[in-house]
């Protein structure tokens, strides 16, 4: 910025201050572009930069009857828009966090991922099923369905070695727990 | 140069805000007239009239100051001379009121306050770029505040000070004229 430019902008600035109404479009026009440079290249990012300097011009408008003259004006505006930047970055920062903590919507029983995983899942149980005897098959199931027969001592150990043919079935296909 | 949509908007946003700030510190200036209304009470006028006459300053206040300019750079000063005066009537009310002295006397403190607030309000208006205005808006702050303390006078004394204002103020204008500004 030329020392013109900033002595026109304190010139205007305090013209603000004075209550001439008449330098608000001047004003608005010099500080602009300036502002909006300024916090876009803080943030790297042309849209938060944006938001950041609409902020700061609002702010810097409704301030500007408090501006003291003797204070330079490009670097008060600069003040009031280094902290919308950083107000901005605290917000982008926060939401970032809070994406990171929400649940993961691919465990989600609605989503077509969840379907597909599901799906997955029961064809490689069917499979390994399918390497079973039909008597375990069908203690499997009984427990599955919560149809334990009455009276019959020996479910719980011929469901107990049931279980254990799975897991090593499942090992040996899947290589994995 | 005319500026894109967006712009335009936000301008217009920015507009407001102005406003807005402009107000809103007008009315935290003029939020100083109550406790000189809440002192006014202990002179020996009416309450109801005190606020009547704080509310009145306390308006004159808020859309001079809004407004801006060199009658708003007087908001200040006026009503540092029109705290002077009110303190000065209210004492005097007291004094007068202690020794029962009749109330001509306190019609010529409220007039000797009101020349003595002229000649303050004359003192800062030499300082101003439009010292007429500033006199005028000063000089009109400063009789409201002191005739919050001149009420106990009645009517008069409240004449009585605008009076001294008003034959003190242009005087002192002519006889500093051509003097030392500051701006």
């Amino acid at each position: 910025m030329t020392p013109d430019a900033r002595a026109a902008v304190q010139q205007l600035v305090v013209r603000l201050a004075d209550g001439d109404r008449t330098a608000i479009t001047p004003a608005f026009n010099a500080l602009w572009p300036l502002l909006r440079g300024f916090a876009t290249a803080a943030l790297r990012d042309p849209g938060h930069g944006e938001d950041a300097a609409q902020q700061a011009m609002i702010k810097l408008f409704a301030q500007a009857g408090d501006f003291d003259a003797s204070c330079d004006a490009v670097a008060w505006a600069i003040t009031i828009t280094a902290f919308e930047v950083r107000t901005i970055r605290t917000r982008v920062r926060r939401r970032r966090e809070a994406a990171l903590d929400a649940p993961d919507d691919a465990s989600s029983p609605d989503t077509p991922e969840s379907h597909l995983i599901n799906g997955e899942l029961q064809r490689a149980a069917r499979e390994v099923l399918a390497g079973l005897g039909d008597g375990e098959i069908a203690t499997i199931s009984a427990a599955l369905d919560d149809a334990r027969p009455a009276g019959d001592a020996t479910f719980r150990k011929r469901l107990q070695r049931a279980l254990d043919r799975l897991r090593t079935a499942w090992r040996t296909k899947h290589d994995s727990p | 140069m005319t500026a894109p949509d967006p712009q335009r908007a936000l301008l217009v946003r920015v507009h407001a805000a102005y406003e807005r700030g402009r107000l809103f510190r007008a009315l935290a200036i003029a939020a100083t007239v109550g406790p000189m209304v809440l002192a006014s009470f202990a002179g020996c006028g009416q309450p109801s009239r005190s606020i009547v006459l704080g509310g009145l300053l306390a308006t004159v206040v808020t859309i001079v100051h809004w407004r801006g300019g060199a009658a708003a750079r007087a908001v200040a000063p006026g009503l540092v001379a029109g705290v002077g005066s009110l303190a000065f009537t209210l004492v005097v009310c007291r004094v007068l009121e202690h020794v029962a002295v009749r109330a001509e006397l306190a019609l010529l403190a409220c007039m000797l306050a009101g020349l003595a607030t002229g000649a303050a309000v004359t003192v800062a208006a030499r300082r101003s770029n439009e010292p007429g205005l500033f006199a005028i808006a000063a000089g009109a702050i400063a009789a409201l505040g002191g005739a919050l303390g001149c009420l106990s006078a009645g009517f008069g004394g409240v004449v009585a000070l605008a009076v001294g204002v008003i034959a003190s103020t242009p005087i002192g204008l002519l006889a500093f004229r051509g003097g030392p500004r500051a701006r």
